[in-house]
C-alpha cells in the first residue's frame, strides 16, 4: 500500500563470499519506529547502510515510496543517518556541523532560482534579485538551526567547538544535524551505544518523544533488547543475516517464534522436548500440559519458559510438576533470581518475589499457556559434500574421514551429522576445520552452540560452556558421518 | 528433516555481482583507473633520471646524449681500475657506515624519546613535540652551520663521528615521530606491571616495551638510514676536507667537472637495484605476515 | 624491599638532552657569531647588512616567492597522489609509497646530476625553471607522505556523514576531506618550503649557478664572512619559528603530531 515508505525486497549483501544479509524482505510503514535488533554481526547495520546508500545490495531491491533507490547515491536520498560514533566534523563548530546539509540544499535551490530570475527579468533587476537571495537563505538556515537546537535541548551552543562537548551533547548535535534536513526517514545506527546507562535511558525517552512529535519514520539499529522493547513500534529480530521475527514489542516478548529470539529477548529457560501428542509436551523426563497443537507425533521441539512464569512452592505441594533443589539465589531488587536443579539434573532459572535459600527443596509449577513450544530450526547438520577419495569426504569447509562405501569418488552427496556427534575442541589448529562460537543457548542440561567456520555453520550440543567468539576446532568421528545420495531435483 | 534454510546456509554461495551492483561500481571504477594512471605516470616521471642512469651505465661518456655501448664503466667499477672508482667506493663505504651508525643512534634516542613523550603530561609533551619539529621543519643548512660552529669552537676534529652526531640530531625526531603512533596504540601499563613483578626498569623496557614496538622501531631505522643516505648539506658542513660521503664526493669532485662519468653510473644503478630488491622482499613479507594474521 | 621505579617519562631524557646539545646550543652559536666581527668584537654590522642590503633582501624575497611556487606545485602534484593512494580499494599502496621514497636511496646529488644531463640531452637551457623542476622532483615525497598519513587517519564515517547530508563527491572532497587533511598539508608544505629555499646544491647544479636562493647565499658567504652568513641564518631561524607556529595552529590540538613522514 502507499502507506509503506521503505521496502526491502529479497535483499542480500555479500562480503567476500559471505552473505552478511541473506535474502531479507521487509516493509516499513510511514511514521513507524522500527528497530533492527540482533547480536553483532547479524547484518542489522549492513541493512541500515543499504537503506542509507553506503552499501549496494548484491541482490534484491530497496524501494522508497514505491520507487527503487538502489541506483541512487547516498547524497541524493531523502534519508539521513545518525552515526554510531556521532561522526561530527571536528573542524566545524556546532552551527557549521548542523548547517552542512542545509547549505548544500540551499545552494542547489539557489542555483535553480538564479537561473529562473535571469531568464525572467532584465539584467539589472536580476542582479538585485539575486543579491537579495543570499540573506534570505542565510536567515532561513539560521532559523532552522535555532529551532532544531531548541528541540535537542542545546540552545545557545551554536558556536561551541564540537570536541569540547560531552558524549551526550555530541549525540544531540548529530541528531540535530540529521533532523534539520527534514528527512523522510531517519536512520539511527546504535546511536546511544557509547553513552552511559543513565544518559542512555534519558536519550531513549527523548528520541521517542521526538519521533512522536515529528511523525517521520525512524529506523533504529541496536543490539540492546531493552532499548528495542522500550522505544519501538516494531521490532525486527535478526540473526546471521536472516530476519527471525517481525512484531511489536509485546508480541515479540510474549510469543517468540524460536529459541534464539526467546533467548535474545528477555531471559528464558530453553529445553529440548518432544510432542507426544497435541497439547502435551515432554521435557526433563516429565510430561506437561500445554496449549500448542499441530505438531507431528513425537516431533522434537524447543520448549521456552520465561523465568517469571515458574512458580516455586513447598516440595510437598501436590500441584508441583517437578521437584528440585535451589542451587543459587540472588536478590535483584524487585525479585529473587534463583537456579533450581531438578531431580533429573536439569537447571531452571526462576524469578520469584519470595525468597528461597540455597539448598531448599522446592516444587515447581508451570501453567500450560506459559509453556511455549517452538519448532526446531534444525535437528541435525546437513551439508552438501563431495567424495574426495576413498574414505574421505569434503563438506562444511573441511575434509573428513568417513565410510564412503557405495559412493564413487567425485560424487556429490548429502552429509548428515547429528548435533551430538560434533566434537568441539579448544585448539582451532587441531580441528579438521576451525571457527568461532557464535550463538550460545543454555538448554538446562547442556549447551547448544553454533560454530561458524567461514561460510559454514556447525550446530553442536555440548556439555562445555564456551564463550562468544571463542576460537575452536571441529572434529567429527568417521562413524558419525552419514552420507546420502544427492537427489537431482535439489 | 532436510531443512531448506540450513542447506542454503551451508552451501558456499558466491553470487556474481548483479547488474545493480555492476552499474554502481562502474563509474567509480573509471575514476579509480584514471587516478591510478596518474599515480603511475608521476612515478614513471620520477624514475626517468634513474632509468637513464641504469641505461647509460652501459655507455661511454658522461652525459645522456648519445648511447655508445661499452662495458668500460662497469669494468672500472668492479676492478677498481681508477682512482675515481677507488675514491667512490671509499665514499660509499663511509656513507653506509655513517648510515648504519646514524640509524642506530637515531632509533635509540628516538625510541626512548617516543616512549617518554607518550607518558608525559600534556604541557611537557607539547613542548618536546614542538622542539622535535624544529629539526624537521628547519633548513639543513642552518643546523649544518650551527653544528660546524659548535665543533670548530670546541676544537673537535671533524669526520666520521661529527657527521654521525649531526645527522642523528636531525634524524632522531623523525624516528621519534614514526615510533610514537605505535606506542600510543599499546597499553603502557604493562611496563608498570613488569616493574611491579620485580623487573628492573631496564629489564622492563627491554622485555616488555621493545618487543611491542619493534615494527615501529624497524621502520624508524629504515627511515633514518634512508634520510642519512640522502643527506648532503649536514655532511658537507660537518666533515673535514679529506673525508667524503657519496654526496659530498659527487658535489665536490664531479659536479661540473666531468659529470656522471666512470664508475658512478653503474654504482648508482647497483645501489638502486639492491635497495629495490630488499624493500620489495621486505614489503612482500610484511603483507604476507599481515595476511596470515588476518587468517588467524 | 622498596622498589625504585623510573617514571616512564624520564625515558625521554637522553633524547631531550641530545636535542639540547646538538640542536639548540649550536643555534646559540649562530646568534653569537652574527654579533661578532672578524676581530672578535661585538657588532651590529652583520644584522644591519642582512636587513638593508639589496642582495640579501632581494634573495629573501626571491626565495619566498620561488619557495611558495615550489611548495604549491608539490601540493598540486602530491595531493591527488596521496588521495588516490589513501583509498581503500588501492591494493598496492604500500609498494607504491615505497616506490616514491626509493629514489632517495640513489644519492640526491647523483639524481640531481642525472637530471642535469637529462636537461642537457633534451637541449633545455639550465636556469630558474630547471632548478624549480629539480626542487619539486626532490621534495615531492615530503609533500605526499604527511598528506597520505593524514588522509589514512580520516574517519570513514565523516565521509559517509557528508554524503548522507547531501554532499556529492565533489563537495565531499572540497568540504570534508580537504579541510580534514589540512594538518597534513601544512606539515607537507613546511617540509617542502624550508628545504627548497636552502637546498643550494640543487639550485646551483640545475641552474648552472645562475639561480641563487637564500641557501646559496648563506653557503657562498660562509667561508669568507661567517658573521654575515650567521646573520642570514638567524633570519632563517625566524622563518623556522614562524613555520612552527603555523604548524602548531593547524595541527589537531589534542593530537600534536608534526611531520608524520613515515
Amino acid at each position: 500500500m502507499s502507506n509503506t515508505i521503505i521496502e526491502l525486497k529479497n535483499v542480500s549483501k555479500n562480503f567476500g563470499g559471505e552473505n552478511v544479509v541473506d535474502n531479507i524482505s521487509l516493509k516499513i510503514k510511514k511514521g513507524e519506529f522500527v528497530t533492527l535488533l540482533g547480536p553483532s554481526g547479524c547484518g542489522k547495520t549492513t541493512t541500515l547502510r543499504m537503506i542509507a546508500g553506503f552499501e549496494v545490495p548484491s541482490a534484491g531491491d530497496v524501494l522508497l515510496n514505491g520507487a527503487s533507490i538502489v541506483n541512487t547515491p547516498p547524497h541524493l536520498r531523502p534519508v539521513n543517518t545518525v552515526f554510531q560514533k556521532y561522526a561530527l566534523f571536528p573542524n566545524y563548530n556546532v552551527y557549521e556541523n548542523i548547517a552542512f546539509g542545509l547549505k548544500i540544499k540551499y545552494k542547489r535551490e539557489a542555483a535553480v532560482k538564479k537561473a529562473e530570475i535571469k531568464a525572467s527579468c532584465e539584467p539589472k533587476a536580476a542582479a538585485e534579485a539575486i543579491k537579495a537571495l543570499k540573506p534570505k537563505y542565510k536567515n532561513a538556515i539560521e532559523a532552522k538551526i535555532k529551532s532544531v537546537l531548541k528541540m535537542v535541548g542545546l540552545s545557545g551552543y551554536e558556536h561551541r567547538d564540537v570536541n569540547s562537548l560531552s558524549g551526550g551533547q555530541q549525540q544531540r548535535v548529530a541528531i540535530a544535524r540529521a533532523l534539520v534536513n527534514e528527512p523522510e526517514v531517519l536512520l539511527l545506527d546504535e546511536p546511544l551505544g557509547a553513552l552511559d546507562l543513565k544518559l542512555r535511558k534519558e536519550m531513549q525517552l527523548e528520541l521517542k518523544e521526538m519521533h512522536e512529535k515529528l511523525g517521520i519514520t525512524f529506523i533504529y539499529v541496536t543490539h540492546d533488547q531493552e532499548e528495542a522493547l522500550t522505544m519501538s513500534d516494531t521490532i525486527v529480530v535478526m540473526k546471521d543475516g536472516v530476519i527471525q521475527q517481525v512484531g511489536n514489542p509485546t508480541d515479540t516478548y510474549n510469543e517468540p517464534v524460536n529459541a534464539f529470539v526467546a533467548n535474545f529477548i528477555g531471559e528464558s529457560n530453553i529445553f529440548d522436548g518432544v510432542m507426544p501428542d497435541d497439547k502435551v509436551v515432554k521435557f526433563d523426563n516429565t510430561v506437561f500440559e500445554c496449549t500448542d497443537v499441530g505438531f507431528k507425533k513425537n516431533e522434537k521441539v524447543d520448549v521456552v519458559i520465561r523465568p517469571e512464569d515458574i512458580y516455586l512452592m513447598d516440595v510437598t505441594n501436590q500441584n508441583a510438576h517437578i521437584k528440585g533443589k535451589v542451587i543459587s539465589s540472588i536478590f535483584k531488587g524487585v525479585h529473587y533470581e534463583m537456579s533450581v536443579m531438578s531431580e533429573n539434573k536439569c537447571e531452571y532459572l526462576v524469578q520469584d518475589t519470595a525468597q528461597w535459600d540455597v539448598g531448599d527443596e522446592v516444587g515447581m509449577f508451570i501453567k500450560p499457556f506459559d509453556i511455549h513450544i517452538m519448532r526446531k530450526l534444525y535437528t541435525s547438520n546437513i551439508y552438501e559434500g563431495i567424495i574426495e577419495s576413498e574414505n574421505k569426504v569434503a563438506f562444511g569447509g573441511g575434509v573428513y574421514e568417513a565410510a564412503t562405501d557405495g559412493f564413487a569418488v567425485g560424487e556429490t552427496v548429502w552429509v548428515k551429522v547429528g548435533l551430538n556427534s560434533v566434537e568441539v575442541i579448544d585448539d582451532k589448529e587441531q580441528g579438521t576445520v576451525g571457527g568461532e562460537v557464535t550463538t550460545i543457548l543454555f538448554k538446562g542440561t547442556h549447551y547448544h552452540i553454533d560454530v561458524k567456520c567461514g561460510n559454514f555453520i556447525y550446530h553442536v550440543n555440548t556439555d562445555v560452556q564456551w564463550d562468544d567468539y571463542d576460537s575452536v576446532g571441529i572434529v567429527i568421528k568417521p562413524e558419525n558421518i552419514k552420507l546420502f545420495k544427492a537427489e537431482k531435483k535439489d | 528433516m532436510v531443512n531448506g534454510e540450513t542447506l542454503k546456509k551451508n552451501a558456499a554461495v558466491k553470487p556474481a555481482p548483479t547488474a545493480v551492483e555492476a552499474e554502481f561500481y562502474k563509474k567509480r571504477k573509471l575514476n579509480y583507473y584514471f587516478g591510478r594512471s596518474y599515480v603511475y605516470l608521476l612515478l614513471l616521471l620520477i624514475y626517468v633520471p634513474i632509468i637513464m642512469i641504469v641505461i647509460y651505465s652501459f655507455s661511454k661518456g658522461s652525459g645522456f646524449q648519445s648511447f655508445r655501448l661499452s662495458f668500460d664503466n662497469i669494468k672500472e667499477l668492479f676492478t677498481l681500475g681508477s682512482i675515481d672508482a677507488r675514491e667512490m667506493l671509499t665514499a660509499l663505504k663511509n656513507t653506509l657506515t655513517i648510515g648504519v651508525a646514524t640509524a642506530f643512534f637515531s632509533t635509540f634516542f628516538g625510541t626512548l624519546g617516543a616512549v617518554g613523550i607518550n607518558s608525559m603530561k600534556k604541557k611537557g609533551r607539547n613542548a618536546l613535540l614542538n622542539a622535535s619539529n624544529i629539526p624537521i621543519f628547519s633548513a639543513d643548512i642552518v643546523i649544518g652551520i650551527a653544528l660546524m660552529l659548535l665543533f670548530a669552537n670546541l676544537n673537535i676534529t671533524k669526520g666520521f663521528a661529527t657527521i654521525t652526531i649531526s645527522q642523528t640530531a636531525v634524524i632522531a625526531p623523525y624516528v621519534m615521530l614514526s615510533v610514537l603512533p605505535r606506542i600510543k596504540q599499546m597499553n603502557m601499563s604493562v611496563y608498570e606491571a613488569a616493574l611491579d613483578l620485580g623487573a628492573s626498569p631496564l629489564k622492563a623496557f627491554g622485555k616488555v616495551i621493545i618487543p611491542e614496538i619493534m615494527p615501529g622501531m624497524l621502520s624508524g631505522f629504515i627511515l633514518a638510514f634512508t634520510l642519512s643516505m640522502d643527506d648532503f648539506v649536514i655532511a658537507q658542513y660537518t666533515k673535514n676536507n679529506s673525508f667524503q660521503t657519496l654526496s659530498t664526493y659527487v658535489y665536490t669532485k664531479i659536479a661540473g667537472k666531468g659529470g656522471l662519468s666512470g664508475a658512478l653510473k653503474p654504482l648508482s644503478a647497483l645501489i638502486f637495484f639492491t635497495v629495490l630488491a630488499v624493500l620489495l622482499i621486505y614489503n612482500f613479507k610484511k603483507s604476507q605476515d599481515s595476511k596470515k594474521q588476518i587468517k588467524k | 624491599m622498596k622498589k625504585i621505579g623510573i617514571k616512564r617519562s624520564y625515558l625521554a631524557m637522553p633524547y631531550t638532552v641530545y636535542l639540547m646539545l646538538f640542536i639548540f646550543i649550536p643555534m646559540l652559536f649562530i646568534i653569537y657569531f652574527s654579533f661578532v666581527d672578524s676581530k672578535g668584537g661585538f657588532t651590529f654590522d652583520n644584522i644591519v647588512k642582512v636587513l638593508t642590503s639589496s642582495e640579501s633582501i632581494g634573495t629573501f624575497l626571491l626565495s619566498i616567492f620561488y619557495g611558495a611556487i615550489t611548495t604549491g606545485i608539490c601540493f598540486l602534484l602530491g595531493y591527488p597522489v596521496a588521495y588516490i593512494l589513501s583509498q581503500k580499494r588501492f591494493k598496492m599502496k604500500n609498494i607504491i609509497i615505497v616506490l616514491f621514497i626509493l629514489p632517495m636511496w640513489v644519492n640526491f646529488m647523483i639524481r640531481t646530476l642525472a637530471l642535469e644531463y637529462l636537461f642537457e640531452s633534451l637541449n633545455i637551457t639550465l636556469g630558474a625553471g630547471t632548478a624549480m623542476f629539480g626542487l619539486v622532483y626532490d621534495f615531492l615525497p615530503f609533500m605526499i607522505l604527511p598528506i597520505y598519513t593524514t588522509l589514512l587517519k580520516i574517519d570513514k564515517n565523516l565521509i559517509e556523514a557528508s554524503e548522507d547530508l547531501g554532499a556529492n563527491p565533489k563537495t565531499v572532497l572540497f568540504k570534508t576531506i580537504l579541510p580534514l587533511s589540512v594538518p597534513g598539508i601544512i606539515s607537507g608544505a613546511l617540509m617542502v618550503f624550508m628545504p627548497s629555499i636552502t637546498a643550494y646544491a640543487i639550485t646551483e647544479t640545475l641552474s648552472d649557478g645562475t639561480f641563487n636562493l637564500i641557501g646559496n647565499l648563506i653557503n657562498m658567504s660562509f667561508f669568507n664572512n661567517k658573521g654575515y652568513s650567521s646573520a642570514l641564518a638567524i633570519v632563517m631561524l625566524v622563518l623556522i619559528f614562524i613555520s612552527m607556529m603555523i604548524s602548531y595552529k593547524f595541527n589537531d590540538k589534542s593530537e600534536l603530531q608534526g611531520g608524520g613522514l613515515w
